[in-house]
């Protein structure tokens, strides 16, 4: 079974000049941030939202570069971190969004999707085309589903 | 007196657990209580760190410090390099290499010290610690030019600093293994030219392997033996010619970094295990202490300590000059980048299991004592330059 029969092709995206008060406007009803796949105007994946993303703006400029680096290890307190009124409107999707991208193709077979899942500890992936256009989102509970429903259980 | 290496070790990581628990309390760093927990277990004290253990450290060291190296190169890639940008590249180089001049120099014509030894302590002594800075940033909520600066410099530095390491101890190791050393010089520095390259050479083969078959892991826990074991493979083949461990693994890391789009996932997943092993390794290398020598070679100590200030304070005026920083990086930066501790223990664990003589333990210990200094006061002289140039608001 393919990847192009169990995805979502409804998604929500953003572009990349979407204010960061905007985003998090449009998600305000969700628990938990979906994937956010961020896309230029010929609708190619270029990056995507997630909820440690969201965090990174917080942080000094460069804290992204010492992730890897050893014997840096920093307890911090998500509440006691610094931030103004001014950024939803200065920051900008493009500011925050991750642009290390792990994603699968529309006819990749299911089992590598869910491989890639396990792999890279996510629970959805964008799915794109060979130009890298994004057809859809696929999540773990889509491919729970197409099994169960394989096993004739729905 | 405890003689089974794993009971020592059990005794080894509870009260480093313990001890780390204790000295965040007093904002002290994980490193030094695990250097100063090594110094108290060791053979001149308490007794506890078995004999099969202390002589394996040359094992961990190799392994520690390959992986150190692998992960400081990550950051030497085109992407981090634009972040960083050129004029924080530039600082960075050169506050790293001239505290590296400065104490050669000084050590081998005023302190008559052989040359090799002085570019050994010289390089040593070029390495800063990201930690302590990132953690005052945090903690006092920096913001500013300067902090970004910073941050930026001790991202890169020490990969610098490993590199100019690698570089004098395949220097040191050939003039100590050329027996004579007058004559020589030139055929010792040819034999390490030509080690670095392979060094260079066994890295990026093995990065390119690396990266043909990443294609079959399918885990997590596949990604992590599959990094470690290409991550062995280099140092193992690396020590066994006697070329570059540091120089290699820090090559394998940089090229993988700018080839491989998910390599951010393989520099991951050896954080998840990297705690214990760093552990380990700082406990061995306070381990080593000895007092005898540390006494002997006091007023060194407080040389090293004063010069290598000196050194980072010209070194980042210089640089700043040349890229026309603004006068705070220029006037401050010095004395931000002071704090010291993993890489520089490190690479003196290794200086003193390659050189292998009275020399190698010397280095070890005023390293010990220099870095323990450094720590100590580290935090306090980067806090009050940030108060001092307005990145804290106090």
């Amino acid at each position: 079974m393919k990847v192009k029969e169990a995805m979502k092709k409804d998604v929500l995206m953003v572009k990349r000049a979407t204010s960061l008060r905007g985003l998090l406007d449009m998600f305000k009803d969700f628990h938990t941030l979906p994937l956010i796949p961020v896309v230029n105007k010929d609708n190619i994946l270029i990056g995507v939202v997630n909820s440690e993303s969201l965090l990174d703006i917080l942080r000094p400029q460069q804290s992204r570069l010492f992730r890897n680096i050893p014997f840096v290890e920093v307890d911090e307190n998500v509440f006691d971190l610094d931030t103004s009124p001014l950024m939803g409107e200065l920051i900008i999707v493009d500011d925050v969004m991750d642009r290390n991208i792990v994603s699968v193709r529309e006819d990749d077979p299911l089992d590598k999707a869910y491989k890639q899942m396990r792999l890279y500890k996510k629970n959805r992936l964008p799915v794109v085309d060979a130009s890298g256009k994004l057809l859809g989102i696929i999540g773990v509970f889509d491919i729970i589903w197409r099994m169960f429903k394989e096993k004739d259980i729905v | 007196m405890i003689q089974n290496p794993v009971l020592s070790l059990g005794i080894i990581f509870i009260l480093g657990f313990l001890l780390s628990r204790l000295v965040k309390k007093a904002k002290i760093p994980a490193i030094t209580a695990y250097v100063a927990l090594g110094v108290l277990l060791s053979p001149n004290l308490l007794n506890l760190v078995s004999p099969d253990l202390l002589a394996g450290s040359d094992f961990f060291s190799n392994i520690v410090l390959g992986m150190i190296a692998f992960s400081l190169g990550e950051n030497l890639s085109s992407r981090v390099f634009k972040q960083v940008g050129r004029a924080v590249t530039g600082i960075s180089i050169l506050a790293a290499i001239i505290p590296c001049l400065l104490i050669t120099v000084i050590f081998w014509l005023v302190f008559k010290q052989p040359f090799y030894i002085a570019l050994v302590v010289g390089a040593i002594a070029s390495a800063t610690d990201p930690a302590t800075s990132v953690v005052v940033t945090q903690e006092y909520k920096s913001k500013g030019e300067f902090t970004d600066t910073l941050l930026g410099i001790v991202a890169v530095d020490d990969a610098w600093a490993l590199i100019l390491f690698g570089l004098s101890l395949s220097i040191a190791s050939a003039f100590t293994s050329s027996g004579d050393v007058a004559s020589g010089v030139v055929a010792s520095l040819v034999k390490s030219c030509i080690e670095i390259g392979l060094s260079f050479m066994v890295g990026m083969l093995v990065a390119v392997l690396f990266d043909k078959f990443t294609g079959f892991i399918n885990t997590v826990k596949d990604r992590l033996i599959y990094t470690l074991g290409f991550l062995f493979l280099v140092i193992g083949i690396t020590s066994s010619l006697n070329f570059s461990v540091l120089l290699s693994c820090m090559f394998f890391g940089a090229v993988l970094s700018n080839t491989n789009n998910t390599s951010f996932e393989f520099f991951g997943s050896l954080r998840e295990i990297d705690a214990p092993l760093y552990l380990i390794f700082f406990v061995l290398a306070g381990a080593h202490l000895n007092v005898a020598i540390l006494t002997q070679a006091l007023f060194v100590t407080i040389a090293l300590i004063t010069l290598r200030a000196i050194g980072k304070i010209l070194g980042s005026l210089c640089g700043a000059k040349i890229v026309s920083a603004p006068d705070s990086v220029k006037k401050y930066m010095g004395l931000a980048l002071l704090p010291q501790a993993g890489v520089a223990l490190g690479c003196a664990l290794i200086a003193k299991h390659t050189l292998n003589n009275s020399w190698g333990d010397w280095i070890l210990n005023i390293t010990i004592a220099s870095t323990v200094v450094f720590e100590l006061v580290g935090p306090w002289i980067t806090k009050f330059v940030l108060v001092k140039v307005g990145d804290i608001k106090e």
